[in-house]
């Protein structure tokens, strides 16, 4: 368990090193239109200069990338360009807006795909076939589509919840709830459909092992049976859930767009537009932390699940 | 500032009043003490430090933590504020200011010659985008603990406008020496205190009201809060929903829809931007025909500009010719109708020129340009017999780089008017104008140009106006419509906008009522 735990880990440390490293070498090639973009349209070409080196972007790439590697070491991720706001501060707090509302809409969809998938594959016939037709339905939904209508009619109709904005726990539970309920919905229909296709899928083929019918041969009560079902089929239901988080996490820029939601998406989007660099830079090692975090936690809860992924 | 997200004419004394709806806190029977206001963008502060905030939408945010030295009223005309009278040399290459004592900045340090001394250097020597407000000064020095006296290299006509500006801001003294600490938290003596934990960088900035502020006829609220949100979109929803209580709307279907949901606006009747053409080439040095004001003229006068504002503008913009504003007193009404639209007009002053066969053209595009303005200019400039080729830059800062770069003869435009007559002559017509890339000069234009600076007040009508005729004569530029938005209150706020300012400054807003 050791060797695959490491050989996990180094992949993901790679995976760490590489992507920000591109990200850097594609970004700051474009900088020195983020001097122009910060005085706007009728800066002078002295006062671009002056600005350029204010930020540093003057300066070769090279020289430039060793200074940002430096200041990494340091636990320092820079300045936002545009807002001068650390990006370390910038960061923590939009990561708590996007994965509060990319968690709460992974939380409730798994629980609501197991629940659909496990019981459409125990019952097969017409529920089956219901809950497919909505499984399909909810994927075909485009997320901003649902977004924009659970807007117009839940916040603005019928105002029971906030349009825009998002409040933190801490200053009010309650209006904590409210601010990330619509946001959670839209985020989720998608991911419940595909979830709970591949959980249903999933059980099938397992209740369809030999293993199965011998336990039930002896007579094991159902839910034990069920019980032994999940174990199994949990495998790939989690390498969809693992996928369907990182989606959710790309997802979560519309989310954010649409609720005007001060998550890392709103600030990668922005960043990207402004061409403010140190920004994209701090977005980009923190979502892909995640994404190699997320997918060696599921790596290793697949390991402890099934050994013979232990052993490949 | 960048391309312009705004372009909003709001004239002076215009106030509305709105009442009844859940966005904003119920007034306590003493008002301002927990009334709060909360304003929506789509535009974030870049920095709290004074001497990198820019105008437009940078202005209120400024406001609410900075006193300046000189008050611009709604009607643009000037008063006291820390700065308790001046005086201004009649040739405005000095000022003396009087400064009031016993103001005090947010951490308790006092506000007096020195610090004023300290701001100015301060933003002087800044990379700001309005470090111009302060480029021709030439050194600050202290008279006395509430006396200041400016000297400028060379006479600056806006020497007010820039005080009561940007340049005019002042900061805690001890603030300026950490500018990390001061872009993100602002030190000020103005009627708001930045409240930072319950602030979001980007998202949401809260400031109350300060204790024993100095003038509590400009503190009108416990509270002010400032959404920005990541388009009009979502500030709409914003408003329909009474999240804010006031936000200017730039897209015409944003705005016919938020007046749809029955949220009163105050309509603009100024313009400060405008869109059009600019002609950079007018000595022929990249295009030669371009060097003949005939075919500048043909080219001009080829644009269907009723059309363009129906097609291109969703019916929204005012026509006009001129690169002033509406309210400088050099703008002339009836310039407007130099390009008239006249096609067979248009084809005889080419063929006049010597190019009734037209000539290739290179117009430079950006990424945002719509298929619909290029065929605009395809089908215009065709009907000529010009025939266009696009050379598309990019982004919007790539486009301005290449735009003055001094490649391209003409280009597409959407600009500031400019707030003052001298920012305009400094930002289009000098020589080393940003917006003049080929340099061109003419030594009539440039003896105008040199007459204004020093000029007296009574005679920058008279100066502007030539100014304003010899670039309409010349076809120097190509304005086609002044660009409209509406201010959009949805709070029981009262709101009086503000002279040449698309968002009306922090003063103007009161509780509604009062």
């Amino acid at each position: 368990m050791l060797a695959f735990l490491a050989k996990r880990t180094g992949a993901g440390l790679s995976v760490l090193l590489v992507v920000p490293s591109l990200t850097f070498l594609l970004m700051y090639g474009n900088a020195a239109n983020a001097a122009r973009q910060i005085l706007g349209e009728n800066a002078t070409p002295e006062q671009i200069a002056a600005k350029s080196a204010a930020l540093g972007v003057d300066r070769p790439l090279f020289v430039q990338f060793i200074d940002y590697v430096g200041q990494l070491s340091v636990g320092d991720l820079g300045r936002s360009w545009f807002t001068a706001e650390p990006v370390g501060s910038l960061l923590t707090s939009r990561a708590t807006v996007t994965l509060t509302v990319v968690i709460g809409s992974i939380l409730v969809s798994t629980l609501l795909a197991f629940a659909l998938g496990v019981t459409a594959a125990l019952r097969r016939g017409a529920v089956d076939i219901a809950l497919q037709v909505l499984a399909i339905v909810g994927f075909a939904v485009p997320g901003f589509w649902l977004a924009l209508l659970l807007v117009s009619g839940l916040a603005l109709q019928l105002r029971l919840f906030p349009a825009t904005g998002f409040v933190p726990f801490t200053a009010s539970p309650g209006q904590w709830l409210a601010s990330i309920t619509l946001p959670v919905v839209a985020l989720m229909v998608g991911a419940v459909a595909g979830v709970a296709q591949q959980v249903r899928g999933a059980v099938i083929d397992v209740l369809e092992q030999d293993y199965v019918r011998t336990l039930r041969a002896r007579g094991l009560p159902s839910w034990r049976v069920v019980a032994h079902v999940l174990r199994n089929a949990s495998a790939p239901a989690l390498t969809v859930v693992a996928l369907t988080f990182i989606g959710t996490l790309s997802g979560a820029v519309f989310v954010e767009r649409i609720f005007a939601l001060p998550g890392l998406g709103l600030a990668a989007t922005n960043a990207a537009v402004n061409g403010d660099v140190p920004v994209i830079m701090g977005v980009v090692l923190v979502m892909t932390a995640i994404v190699v975090l997320v997918n060696l936690v599921v790596d290793l809860a697949i390991g402890l699940l099934n050994p013979k992924v232990r052993l490949s | 500032m960048h391309i312009r997200t705004v372009a909003v004419a709001l004239a002076a004394g215009v106030t509305m009043s709105v009442g009844g709806c859940a966005g904003t806190e119920p007034q306590s029977a003493g008002g301002a003490a927990t009334s709060t206001l909360t304003l929506g963008s789509i535009i974030a502060p870049q920095t709290f430090d004074p001497a990198g905030v820019g105008d437009a939408n940078f202005v209120p945010y400024a406001q609410a933590a900075y006193d300046s030295l000189i008050l611009r009223k709604p009607d643009g005309t000037y008063a006291p504020m820390l700065a308790t009278d001046w005086k201004l040399a009649a040739d405005n290459t000095s000022i003396t200011l009087n400064l009031r004592p016993n103001v005090t900045f947010s951490d308790g340090t006092p506000f007096d010659a020195e610090a004023a001394k300290a701001n100015l250097e301060h933003f002087h020597e800044g990379t700001g985008p309005l470090s111009s407000e302060l480029g021709l000064l030439d050194s600050v020095k202290v008279v006395d603990a509430d006396t200041v006296t400016l000297t400028y290299a060379s006479p600056d006509p806006d020497i007010l406008y820039n005080l009561s500006d940007a340049a005019g801001r002042m900061a805690s003294p001890a603030a300026l020496k950490n500018p990390q600490s001061l872009a993100t938290n602002p030190v000020g003596s103005g009627p708001y205190v930045l409240d930072t934990a319950a602030t979001v960088q980007g998202s949401t900035y809260t400031f109350t009201a300060r204790q024993q502020y100095w003038n509590s006829g400009l503190q009108k609220f416990g509270k002010v809060v400032f959404k920005i949100f990541p388009d009009e979109v979502s500030l709409l929803n914003a408003l329909q929903s009474r999240q804010v209580d006031a936000a200017n709307l730039t897209g015409a279907d944003n705005r016919k829809a938020a007046t749809a949901a029955g949220i009163k606006h105050l309509t603009p009747d100024t313009g400060i931007s405008w869109t059009g053409t600019i002609f950079y080439d007018r000595t022929g040095s990249i295009v030669p025909a371009l060097g003949d004001k005939r075919v500048r003229r043909a080219i001009a006068m080829s644009f269907n500009v009723p059309q363009i504002r129906r097609a291109l503008m969703a019916d929204t913009g005012v026509p006009n010719a001129q690169v002033f504003r509406q309210s400088s007193p050099g703008y002339d009404e009836a310039l407007n109708s130099a390009y008239a639209y006249d096609v067979a007009a248009a084809k005889k002053l080419m063929a006049e020129a010597g190019h009734a066969a037209g000539f290739d053209l290179t117009l430079p595009i950006n990424a945002n340009t719509t298929p619909a303005a290029m065929e605009n200019y395809k089908n215009s400039l065709g009907a000529l017999g010009i025939r266009v080729k696009f050379d598309n830059l990019g982004t919007i800062p790539q486009y301005f780089a290449g735009l003055q770069s001094g490649k391209y003869a003409m280009s597409p435009a959407i600009f500031g008017a400019g707030p003052t007559d001298w920012k305009v002559i400094n930002n289009y017509l000098v020589e080393k104008a940003t917006w003049n890339p080929l340099h061109t000069t003419d030594p009539e234009l440039a003896k105008l140009i040199k007459s204004y600076p020093a000029a007296a007040e009574k005679d920058h009508a008279k100066i502007i106006g030539e100014i304003n005729r010899f670039l309409v004569d010349n076809v120097w530029f190509d304005p086609w419509l002044f660009l409209e938005e509406q201010y959009f209150v949805a709070g029981p706020v009262s709101v009086t906008l503000q002279k040449d300012q698309n968002i009306p400054s922090i003063y103007n807003y009161a509780p509604a009522g009062e």
